[in-house]
């Protein structure tokens, strides 16, 4: 039934999702929501706003957006909108990152308390079980509970009940070592020294306390996490410029490779590719200069040779379809947790009758016409694709 | 239109110096695509669904659509195609009804007029965004702009119109 976590247990877990969190904690699943991109649907990368309408995304994606889209307009609210109106959106930035270090800690906990409850109500009399006598008992409806409500009647309830029961410290995201929660933050901080996890019984109390900016908090609150400032710390040399646009149309051949030799690109392929990888390397240039983390040139050229790669497999899976080639030859390859997760998924969705199963593919082929294969430049181009399809 | 992928360097060629634990560029569609089937699935609404049709080609779905109860699709079952280009999702997908579907909207090779599949599209869309649209341009045609123009003026007279769709329609066949 439920597919996160079933994800989650078989370590295809970079695929997120706000439900990966249990039903019971909608807020949490709320706030997971709010820190993802619109367009990605992946937590905020190097997140910026535009000036024109205050919508935030991941840099790379507002700017794919403007430069994939028919028109330049802001991809949440159609706001009309230019690649000079794109800000870094600091703030944002800082929260998302202070977020994915804390889910998977907040995650933990969520999910512990979720089965603790689920056991608890599950056995009347379980012999771990100390009485709690002003425990509130909710059941598990299967909807959304409003925590925020929860937590007024019982957060201190909460605390007593994981100071005895949790024994599970909290896991690094970065080493995966044990850590206490009190010690994440210095943790991370120091680089990821060698943890001793100490018989703390107050440390369950501190993890909600970090959670719910109680004392054990503060620190983190405070900015612990933020040390990672002096990578930050770019004032000895001026911030490079982001790369103008260009109107390859008004350039010869040569200058268009001359372009590309500025920037040390490949230079194979045709005219078009040239001016494609060219545009692509501008936005992806641009968009890194957005982020606080940026990555290497070297790297960014290899997601460039990896952008035309995954492009080039499209087409050519396009012609094999036309051809109505079969597709089995498809590459697996870099998609193995995807197969994953769509038998995970698979699973899941059985005895669901909305749920179309594999054997719907046995069916008859589906055949596209050439013509369909395009994408609608225009309204009316799509238009008339309609039309004359097959 | 598109560009001749045979005068590209080999495409396969893994460099030397690419890390075999780097994932995918930000942005990946392979990624989006991870989100939005676990979306769908988490999501749980009523009378849609979609699904890769194979595990070796994400880039393309089935899905379903239920007609909703009140209309004239009322219990109708269509089954649609998805395929989502590479620069997905800055590029709307390519959707077409595979169960023939009399509608003043969809002409008889299942070929579908709905504006955020054409000049209205966003990036913010998503497959449930594109089955929740289709779901309700079932029972609120666009008659302004129609691909079946017999449909389109038959619109008003439910009862025959209803008579015609039954005609069209074939149950998705159950395999197995
Ligand atoms: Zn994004
Ligand atoms: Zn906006
Ligand atoms: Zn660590």
């Amino acid at each position: 039934m439920d597919l996160a976590l079933a994800l989650a247990a078989t370590g295809a877990d970079d695929v997120s999702d706000p439900s990966d969190f249990p039903e019971s904690f909608g807020i949490l699943r709320t706030l997971d929501r709010t820190l993802r991109c619109p367009i990605c649907k992946d937590l905020f990368n190097a997140p910026v706003l535009l000036g024109t309408c205050g919508h935030s995304f991941c840099s790379l994606c507002i700017r794919e957006a403007l430069k994939e889209g028919e028109k330049k307009e802001c991809s949440a609210c159609r706001v009309p909108t230019q690649e000079s109106s794109i800000k870094k959106n600091i703030v944002l930035e800082e929260s998302v990152e202070a977020y994915k270090t804390a889910r998977s800690t907040v995650l933990a906990l969520a999910n512990d308390t979720a089965s603790r409850k689920r056991r608890r109500e599950d056995s009347t009399n379980g012999a771990d079980l100390t009485p709690r006598p002003k425990r509130v008992k909710r059941e598990s409806s299967g909807q959304d509970v409003d925590l925020g409500d929860e937590r007024l009647e019982e957060s201190e309830d909460s605390e007593v009940e994981i100071i005895e029961n949790s024994k599970a410290p909290v896991d690094c995201p970065i080493c995966d070592q044990k850590v206490p929660a009190t010690r994440i933050n210095a943790h991370l901080d120091e680089g990821c020294p060698h943890e001793s996890v100490p018989e703390d019984k107050g440390k369950g109390k501190a993890q909600w306390a970090i959670l719910l900016g109680g004392p054990g908090g503060k620190k983190g609150a405070k900015g612990g996490r933020r040390g990672s400032g002096r990578e930050r710390d770019r004032s000895s040399s001026p911030p490079p410029r982001p790369l103008a646009k260009v109107s390859y149309h008004t350039l010869s051949n040569k200058q268009v490779r001359g372009l590309l030799q500025d920037q040390c690109l490949s230079e194979s392929g045709d005219r078009k590719q040239w001016e494609q990888r060219h545009a692509q390397w501008i936005t992806v240039y641009n968009a890194n200069l957005d982020s606080s983390k940026p990555k290497s040139v070297d790297q960014l050229r290899r997601d460039l040779e990896r952008w035309e790669r995954l492009k080039a497999r499209d087409e050519k899976e396009k012609e094999a379809r036309v051809s109505r080639v079969d597709a089995k030859g498809y590459e697996k390859s870099q998609d193995e947790h995807f197969a994953k997760l769509i038998a995970q998924a698979r699973a899941s969705a059985k005895g669901n009758p909305n749920t179309i199963r594999q054997g719907a593919s046995s069916e008859k082929p589906i055949e596209i016409s050439s013509d369909l294969e395009m994408e609608p430049e225009s309204g009316e181009a799509a238009q008339a694709t309609v039309h004359i399809a097959l | 239109m598109h560009t001749n992928p045979t005068s590209l360097r080999e495409p396969n060629s893994k460099s030397a110096q690419e890390p075999a634990s780097s994932r995918p560029a930000a942005g990946s569609v392979t990624k989006r695509l991870g989100n939005e089937l676990m979306g769908l699935m988490m999501s749980g609404s009523p009378g849609i669904s979609a699904f890769p049709k194979t595990d070796a080609n994400l880039f393309d779905w089935v899905g379903t659509i239920e007609g909703v109860a009140g209309t004239v699709y009322d219990n109708l079952k269509y089954k649609i195609s998805i395929h989502f280009p590479s620069n997905y999702p800055f590029v709307a997908p390519v959707i077409r009804f595979e169960t023939p579907c009399y509608h003043p909207n969809v002409d008889l090779h299942g070929n579908i007029c709905l504006d955020i599949l054409k000049d209205k599209w966003s990036a913010v869309y998503s497959v449930t965004t594109i089955l929740l649209s289709l779901q309700s341009l079932l029972g609120e045609p666009n008659n302004d702009s129609p691909l079946n123009t017999e449909a389109a003026d038959l619109w008003n007279n439910q009862e025959e119109f209803k008579e015609q769709v039954l005609r069209h329609y074939q149950p998705i066949a159950t395999d197995d």
